[in-house]
């Protein structure tokens, strides 16, 4: 009796110790389980730590790194602009002048007479209408006091040179009657009188003020433009006929470390020692000087001494109607650019690594920690109970109401067990194969979610690593938990299929469809898990295809190639069922 | 004449406990005890036992392949699935490898015992929740030789 | 309190272990001052006691004595759980 009661409290306490064993194992307590044979350790939590810190740093990076790289192609865009602009701008004053100047032509010349003292004795209508005189008030005024003449040289030496040569050109500025200041082209000729004396002095004056000021502002233009032009990131430089140097601005001088005063005149393929010296860029060129047409974004990578990449676009300076005299050539470095694309194509790469060695890691963990529970908890509780039944027939009547509901809740233990096994690693993927596995998720999900799910394949003839297979099981269940989620759908076909190529795998709804470019963001929802079904499959080499309209339910196609599906060293150790 | 009956499981505990209830039975009698598929399949080789309670999980040779085996060889050799799997993937593959019964570990000795005896009759015994599967699994047989 | 003896089955320097070991310590400087020895058993060194007591995980805490047996498993961050079982033990003559 006492014997048979001990016994009970045994059993009571194996069923507690039982559930305290699932409590501690679902909130990551344990770190280590006790089997028949070994040990397994438990470190699911911290590989999942790890994976999500690992993921969420290289993710930051990888945006990091795609925002330099924005910022630097903007700085691209905006100094492209700016020497469109001043181009432009170079275009417009040179148009401008030439009005000016038709515009001098059509001018009315200022036309005077003074005599030897100064004093005005004819005044025409041209000097009327610009200096604001009427003849009549003109007449005897004192034309250099009058007009405020201002002279570029001494007016003595101007009169004692007219006296000798009898004539003088140069010129002068003067004030209007309004006060405003008038530069005008002066030419003076002397009169003499019946003796041979110097009577007077004819003066005839252009108003070139415009002229002047057009000048000026051409001269400012190009001050302007010169300094944008050399504080420009691009290298310019202006060829000739004969693909000679011309000019070239101070970026250009850098980037080739060239002295400015010994590059013009320099052919351009002896640059650096002919790194430059490429076929298809001088056919290029040829064709811009033949036709007078141009080209952009040419790239050519140097590879001498630091490797550099660059990107170059040229046009004709002065455009004849066939062929140029002159191309300006831009040369973009984007060295800088394809630098960061490597390292953005480098930090992907090795993301992915990460990920995929880290999902293993936690994949294999996940099958240890099921086999071990399968193995030692689920082992004893079964015959926990079965022994614990067999007491409960043989025991005194007075116990059997308590064993019984003992057994029921040994029961629900293993019930947990066998759950919880399922959902860490089912192990009919490793026994019975993929499609097997498929099977059982399809019905699991067909019970679950109200749908109809079918599997269609050949059966499992298809060597596949284990890495391969877990892979794509848990890339179909997350499928099927977006068609769950999402697609409404009534009938899903799971369908399996290889040939000597490859191997391949299509989840296919006749849900309501989704609109397949929000896969091209990068955002969370719906496309989330797609994304990283696809990284995860483009990563051992494989492909990943969505075929959806809005409405028309959604196909993906998940393809592996033969070579990487073959079981290899990839595969665990371990018991083969 | 006794039922003769080899226990294949790998673990200790399940064989202490089967075998130590096994011999409490006066038309049984355990007449060897195997911890993996190879193993089972070379003990059943040697003994020609009546009946073999079978687990699938086992190192080396899983329950399946061994029962595939035996099943091949001496096909009057009754073969049980005493497994903690509840797929029914498991049963179908079971059943596909000859078995002619299949219980869950956490059954009853009383179930256990009717599961010995039927088999060991000639007939097969599949707990009740895996009778359906089995049903349609001989239909599935049936139909394949018809066709 | 010394009439139980404490034995705290671990795994190594894994990181639910040495939250067990040193949420023990605590317990046993705040509740008992000090007045308890623990033994420390390291299933990677050897697993047979661990066996041989039908500790199934770790880190598991497992408290003996004259018609006592009980095990608190976990990192033992749950003092409450801890005290319960200790009280517990103290109840039994």
């Amino acid at each position: 009796m006492t014997a048979e009661k001990l016994t009970y409290e045994e059993m009571e306490a194996k069923l507690g110790e039982a559930q305290e064993i699932l409590h501690a194992l679902r909130h990551h307590e344990v770190d280590a389980i006790v089997g028949d044979r070994d040990i397994a350790l438990v470190r699911l939590q911290e590989v999942e730590e790890a994976l999500h810190k690992a993921k969420a740093e290289l993710e930051e990076r990888v945006v990091e790194r795609t925002a330099e790289l924005a910022k630097v192609n903007r700085q691209l865009q905006e100094t492209l602009q700016s020497q469109k602009r001043i181009q432009q701008q170079g275009e417009r004053s040179a148009r401008e002048s030439r009005e000016h100047a038709e515009l001098l032509d059509l001018a009315h010349d200022m036309i005077f007479v003074h005599d030897m003292d100064g004093r005005i004795v004819f005044w025409n209508r041209g000097a009327e209408l610009t200096y604001g005189w009427k003849r009549e008030e003109a007449i005897g005024q004192l034309s250099h006091e009058l007009l405020k003449t201002e002279f570029a040289e001494p007016l003595l030496r101007i009169t004692a040179r007219i006296i000798k040569e009898g004539w003088w050109e140069g010129e002068l500025v003067r004030t209007t009657r309004a006060g405003r200041q008038v530069t005008v082209a002066a030419r003076w000729a002397l009169r003499r009188d019946a003796e041979g004396r110097p009577a007077a002095i004819l003066e005839i004056d252009h108003d070139i003020t415009a002229r002047k000021q057009a000048e000026r502002e051409m001269t400012e233009a190009w001050r302007f433009a010169e300094s944008i032009i050399d504080t420009m990131q691009e290298a310019l430089v202006v060829l000739d006929a004969q693909l000679r140097i011309i000019s070239a601005n101070r970026s250009f001088h850098e980037t080739f470390g060239v002295d400015p005063q010994q590059i013009v005149g320099q052919s351009l393929p002896t640059l650096g020692s002919g790194l430059w010296a490429d076929s298809a860029l001088y056919h290029r060129l040829r064709e811009v000087l033949m036709a007078g047409g141009s080209f952009e974004g040419f790239e050519i990578e140097c590879n001498g001494g630091e490797p550099k990449a660059f990107v170059l676009s040229a046009r004709p300076i002065r455009p004849p109607a066939h062929g140029a005299e002159r191309i300006l050539l831009v040369i973009q470095d984007v060295t800088l650019c394809k630098r960061q694309q490597r390292v953005i194509e480098a930090d992907k790469e090795q993301l992915g690594s990460l990920t995929e060695e880290l999902l293993m890691i936690e994949e294999r963990q996940r099958r240890q920690i099921a086999q071990a529970l399968h193995d030692s908890v689920g082992q004893s509780l079964a015959f926990s109970k079965r022994e614990l039944n067999l007491l409960r027939q043989r025991g005194p009547e007075e116990v059997r109401g308590r064993l019984q509901e003992v057994c029921a809740q040994l029961d629900d233990a293993i019930k947990h067990t066998r759950d919880l096994t399922f959902e860490l690693s089912p192990s009919t993927l490793y026994t019975l194969g993929l499609q097997t596995a498929l099977e059982e998720l399809a019905e699991q999900f067909a019970e679950s979610e109200g749908f109809h799910c079918q599997v269609e394949g050949p059966g499992d003839g298809i060597p596949l690593s284990e890495q391969v297979r877990s892979l794509l099981y848990r890339a179909v269940r997350e499928l099927l938990v977006n068609v769950a989620k999402h697609a409404e759908a009534r009938n899903v076909r799971i369908i399996l299929d290889h040939d000597e190529q490859g191997f391949r795998i299509a989840v296919q709804d006749d849900g309501k469809g989704f609109d397949i470019s929000i896969l091209k963001g990068r955002g969370k929802g719906r496309g989330f898990g797609m994304l990283s079904v696809r990284e995860r499959l483009v990563h051992i080499g494989g492909a990943f295809a969505v075929e959806s309209e809005q409405g028309q339910g959604t196909k993906v196609t998940m393809t592996i190639p033969i070579d990487c599906g073959q079981p290899s060293s990839w595969g665990f150790e371990g018991r083969s069922t | 004449m006794p039922i003769r009956i080899l226990l294949a499981d790998d673990h200790t505990i399940v064989l202490q406990g089967l075998s130590r209830f096994l011999r409490e039975q006066e038309d049984m009698e355990v007449v060897g005890q195997a911890k993996d598929g190879l193993a089972t399949v070379a003990l059943a080789r040697e003994l020609s036992p009546d009946i073999v309670i079978m687990d699938i999980s086992m190192p080396g040779l899983s329950g399946v392949e061994a029962t595939r085996q035996i099943h091949n060889e001496k096909p009057k050799i009754g073969i049980i699935g005493l497994s903690m799997h509840a797929a029914k993937r498991y049963v179908q593959e079971m059943y596909r490898a000859g078995a002619r019964g299949y219980l869950l570990k956490d059954c009853d000795f009383d179930e256990l015992m009717a599961a010995i005896r039927a088999v060991a009759a000639g007939s097969t015994y599949f707990a009740g929740e895996f009778a359906t599967i089995v049903a349609s699994e001989t239909e599935r047989g049936s139909a394949a030789r018809g066709g | 309190m010394a009439r139980y003896r404490l034995r705290l089955f671990i795994a190594g320097d894994e990181i639910n272990s040495a939250a067990a070991k040193a949420s023990l310590d605590r317990i046993c400087a705040e509740d008992l001052g000090g007045d308890c020895r623990i033994e420390i058993v390291d299933i990677l060194r050897d697993a047979r006691l661990a066996v041989a007591e039908g500790i199934v995980v770790t880190p598991a805490l497992l408290i003996t004595g004259p018609g006592l047996r009980t095990v608190v498993l976990g990192n033992l961050t749950d003092a409450g759980k801890v005290r319960a079982a200790l009280q517990r033990g103290s109840e039994k003559p």
